[in-house]
């Protein structure tokens, strides 16, 4: 079974996205702003990350930039930036940091989900590579 | 500046006077100098003359001395006079020789001897004497008839290689005759030419007296142009005077006179016109000195006024510089303010984008999973996913209210509707849909201490507190209690709203209220930046006070002041 963690600061997002996500057969995290997320990422090694940008105490561009520079095992877990943010610059950072993908809210649930399946086709090649080998 | 700009006026001055000074020293001087080289000519000059002038009294003394014996001479050698004289011819006497040495020569007494010494004839002052005596003289007479008896009777004692001319004969004296001064001359008389044969032992001797302080005196005065020539026996009384010699050596009295000072006479003249001219000159150099003097401060007083005008300009281009650099420092500010402002208004405008994203995300997303789970939907569920979206509608409403109300006070649009309300109720209000829309947090109210009504804008207070719960919530993720209290003092009612959020630094206070400013330490949480700056606008509107206090990391509280009476309440005292 597939484990997506959720990081957003708004609860009824948080809610939402876990609720779909129940319903297309995932098994869910939550976790409130980057410093809560990074400590699940620890606690439980979830397959995919879905992360907001802005959040207090730590923000997703944050979050990725401490993955990358102190805990460079977990860099091959797939983010996907889900933000209220649509400019350029974030969209940029964001995917010049590692992330795998960029989505803006409004939440389209139907191409989380496909942006989802692609990750897990990548993920299940790796490991079946890894196994391979 | 004033003060050492008066120094060189005070010099200026002080040459001015030290040069009329030396000048008018200098006048003074070449005057006294001239005076004195004056009076020093005139005293040698008057030396002189007094020299001269004794010279010719002298001269004329010597002559009327001598010519007493030349005057008698023209009686006595005389071939009638012996014939006469032998036949003591009285009349022819006193008409050839008495009367004529009187009238002629002024002799003032004459005697003849006759050879044996006996007085023959006297005349005095003119006048014949025919008693033949003396008056007071017989002393002086029979001593120079006596001299000249002497030599005649030389003459013709043996022996005598070289005998003396007859006719050169004479003896003479001067002597003081009843205290006057007096020549006595005595000559033989004897013949003109061998005519008459005249026997040795036989001669007559004519004698003359001439006094030396009477005719004489006046002939000497003549003679030397002295009139106030005179005879004293006081030396002291003239400084002119010389004395009149016995020949004895005594001293028999003086020639006197006042003496004629040419060099006195000449500067007596002239030193009327040779004050005048000094005074003249005196007053040229005091007034050229003046005239200086003026000058001089005239130069000064322009210099100065130069000297102001240069301090005046340098001054007025300070100041235009001064204005020029403030001017350009204004712009560079007013720039780096655009600049901000844009750099603000930009980020304003992605943080708005966000804002509204955020609650659209929620109804989208619940919108969706409604749609999507039509095979199972309990009536709990259905009412729970309304519940987000309507909460959702609720903050995009308050969010765009801000940003309107935003853009109308910016505009000057808004225009304050006061009416009677009661703040507990409009907190109370605000707190609910608070807690609808965030169920996250708790907020702890004590309303009690608020007045019944306030006069006060109802949309733009409750503006006012649902931007300040918002904030408490939104900054405080993780303390979950808020806390309002109230109080009322002086007419004015206060509400602090405290959360125990992330709080601020100190820095960040003073710009809190400034549009689409937001403290560091809020970063990673959206918001907008126009809240605060629209809540202390409104709360400014109606005259109240906002103020906020904060530590970083342990929360923040703000305290919004009200007046109870209504916006105007604070302007009329103010006024007042």
């Amino acid at each position: 079974m597939i484990t997506v963690l959720c990081i957003d600061d708004e609860a009824d997002i948080r809610q939402l996205i876990v609720e779909e996500l129940a319903d297309a057969g995932f098994a869910t995290l939550e976790a409130a702003n980057g410093q809560e997320g990074l400590e699940a990422i620890l606690a439980y090694w979830p397959d995919i990350v879905i992360c907001d940008i802005s959040m207090p105490v730590m923000d997703g561009h944050q979050l990725l930039a401490e993955i990358q520079m102190n805990h460079a095992e977990l860099f091959n877990i797939p983010f996907i930036l889900l933000s209220a943010l649509t400019d350029k610059d974030n969209v940029l950072t964001g995917l010049r940091a590692g992330a795998a993908d960029y989505l803006t809210k409004p939440i389209d649930f139907d191409l989380l989900l496909a942006k989802l399946a692609g990750c897990i086709a990548r993920l299940e090649n790796d490991r079946a590579v890894g196994r391979a080998l | 500046m004033g003060r050492e700009k008066a120094v060189p006026m005070q010099q200026n001055i002080r040459i001015t006077s030290h040069v009329t000074i030396v000048l008018t020293l200098l006048t003074a001087l070449t005057a006294l100098l001239l005076a004195g080289f004056m009076w020093l000519a005139s005293a040698k000059v008057d030396d002189l003359a007094l020299i001269r002038q004794k010279g010719y009294v002298e001269q004329g003394l010597d002559e009327q001395v001598k010519a007493v014996q030349h005057e008698l001479e023209s009686v006595t050698v005389w071939n009638d006079a012996v014939l006469l004289v032998a036949r003591d011819d009285h009349p022819w006497i006193a008409e050839n020789i008495g009367t004529w040495m009187h009238k002629y020569f002024s002799h003032d007494r004459t005697y003849v001897f006759n050879e044996r010494d006996e007085l023959a004839f006297a005349m005095r002052d003119g006048e014949d004497i025919a008693a033949l005596t003396f008056l007071d003289d017989e002393k002086a007479a029979s001593a120079v008839r006596e001299s000249v008896r002497a030599v005649l009777h030389k003459r013709i004692a043996p022996g005598d290689s070289n005998p003396p001319v007859l006719a050169e004969i004479f003896a003479e004296k001067i002597l003081s005759i009843a205290g006057r001064p007096a020549v006595v001359s005595a000559r033989p008389i004897v013949p003109s030419s061998d005519e008459v044969l005249l026997e040795a032992g036989k001669e007559f001797i004519a004698v003359a007296v001439r006094f030396l302080d009477a005719s004489a005196v006046e002939k000497i005065a003549r003679y030397a142009r002295l009139e106030t020539l005179h005879f004293t026996t006081d030396a002291a009384e003239s400084t002119a005077a010389i004395p009149v010699m016995a020949t004895a050596g005594q001293t028999l009295g003086y020639m006197a006179w006042n003496p004629i000072r040419p060099g006195l006479m000449l500067i007596e003249q002239i030193a009327p016109v040779g004050i005048a001219g000094i005074i003249v000159a005196m007053g040229v150099v005091i007034f050229l000195g003046l005239g200086l003097r003026k000058t001089t401060l005239d130069l000064s007083e322009s210099r100065l006024a130069l000297m102001r005008h240069r301090d005046q300009l340098e001054e007025s281009v300070r100041l235009r510089t001064a204005e020029i650099e403030r001017q350009r420092e204004e712009l560079d500010r007013l720039l780096a303010q655009e600049r901000h402002v844009n750099a603000l208004q930009r980020q304003f405008v992605t943080m708005a984008s966000h804002e509204f994203r955020t609650p659209l995300a929620i109804i989208d997303a619940a919108a969706q999973r409604l749609s999507r789970t039509k095979t199972n939907q309990k009536p709990e569920y259905v009412e729970e996913k309304s519940a987000q979206i309507r909460s959702a509608v609720l903050r995009m409403v308050d969010l765009m209210e801000s940003i309107l109300s935003a853009g109308r006070l910016e505009t000057g649009k808004t225009t304050l509707k006061p009416e009677r309300l009661s703040l507990a109720e409009i907190i109370e209000a605000c707190c609910a849909r608070q807690m609808d829309v965030r169920k996250s947090h708790t907020i702890h109210r004590d309303l009690s201490h608020l007045p019944q009504a306030i006069l006060a804008d109802r949309t733009t207070i409750e503006q006012v507190f649902t931007n300040l719960l918002s904030n408490a919530v939104k900054y405080a993720p993780h303390a979950p209690d808020i806390h309002i209290r109230t109080s009322t003092k002086n007419g004015m009612s206060y509400v602090s709203i405290q959360d125990a959020g992330i709080g601020m630094d100190a820095e960040d206070l003073p710009k809190l209220f400034q549009p689409y400013y937001r403290a560091r330490s809020a970063t990673g949480i959206a918001g907008t930046g126009i809240g605060l700056n629209l809540v202390k606008q409104i709360v400014d509107l109606h005259g109240g006070s906002i103020s906020v206090e904060s530590v970083l990391g342990r929360g923040t509280t703000f305290t919004v002041a009200l007046p109870n009476k209504g916006p105007l309440a604070n302007l009329i005292k103010r006024a007042a």
